[in-house]
């Protein structure tokens, strides 16, 4: 003679349908988040000893995870590159980084660094010409509530 | 002239299989009125469980595969092969927890006893 009780337990993940729902191909994975490729590369002029700010816009309920962040000019002089992140508007910027470097400043975040509503840009020419500034972000974008999604799980 | 005594053995297969809903524990007690020998305990966890099911197997109530905590896997069927006595009606109990927040899952336990055919079957 069989028994069967039930009872609650605690949840710690979502796994994928089986076929306890009709779903036979379940180990195919399900795609619950769309990513795709965020690529800023553009040149900005700085005139001699001065900081220029460039505040790039992100799209409504999008965020943007970057991950490299090159800024490079074609004289090898002191250059500083620096990148915040606002998330809320009229808020206080995050700083992602600050540094300076000669001909090339470089940086990598391993997890991204999430940005949701302007991407500041600050960059200062510490020489006495003005520069060129060849400034690439690279990462990926994604909306939102499907970011918020895949942080908690 | 000797007579070789040979005696007949017979396997059942106590089967499992639960639908468990999510957040939610299945604990379900079956029993074979022969003694025997446990010869294999197979699980089947499906595709998509992702190792958010655990499921064990007790033997008279204490643990008997895995012997210590939950076997979670995802799209395997491991098979335990073993030659545990088992005793008239010992209760053999399947406890899956499914730890899957959305999903409900369905896996199986199967538990094969090696028993001698009585004189009467």
């Amino acid at each position: 003679m069989a028994t069967r009780e039930t009872f609650p337990v605690e949840t710690t993940g979502v796994g994928r349908k089986d076929y306890s729902q009709q779903v036979e191909y379940s180990v195919e994975p399900i795609v619950r988040s769309y990513q795709n490729a965020y690529l800023l590369d553009e040149i900005y002029l700085v005139p001699a000893g001065s900081v220029r700010t460039i505040d790039v816009n992100i799209p409504s309920e999008t965020v943007v995870l970057l991950y490299d962040f090159i800024a490079s000019i074609t004289r090898n002089c002191l250059l500083g590159f620096e990148v915040q992140a606002i998330d809320v508007a009229g808020g206080l910027a995050n700083p992602i980084f600050s540094k300076a470097d000669y001909q090339k400043v470089e940086h990598h975040h391993s997890r991204g660094a999430p940005v949701f509503l302007i991407i500041r840009i600050i960059l200062t020419n510490y020489c006495t010409f003005d520069l060129d500034v060849s400034v690439t972000l690279a990462g990926i974008y994604t909306g939102v509530q499907e970011y918020h999604q895949s942080v908690a799980t | 002239m000797s007579e070789q005594a040979t005696e007949e053995l017979r396997e059942v297969e106590i089967s499992f299989r639960e639908t468990v809903q999510p957040g939610r524990g299945v604990r379900v007690t079956k029993s074979f009125h022969i003694e025997g020998k446990i010869t294999q305990v197979m699980f089947h966890f499906p595709p998509g469980s992702a190792g958010l099911v655990e499921v064990r197997l007790l033997k008279d109530e204490k643990p008997f595969y895995p012997a210590e905590g939950f076997l979670a896997l995802d799209n395997a069927t491991p098979v335990h092969y073993t030659d545990a006595d088992y005793y008239a009606k010992e209760p053999l109990t399947v406890e899956v927890l499914n730890r899957d927040g959305i999903n409900p899952h369905t896996p199986s336990v199967t538990v094969v006893i090696r028993y001698k055919k009585p004189w009467w079957l």
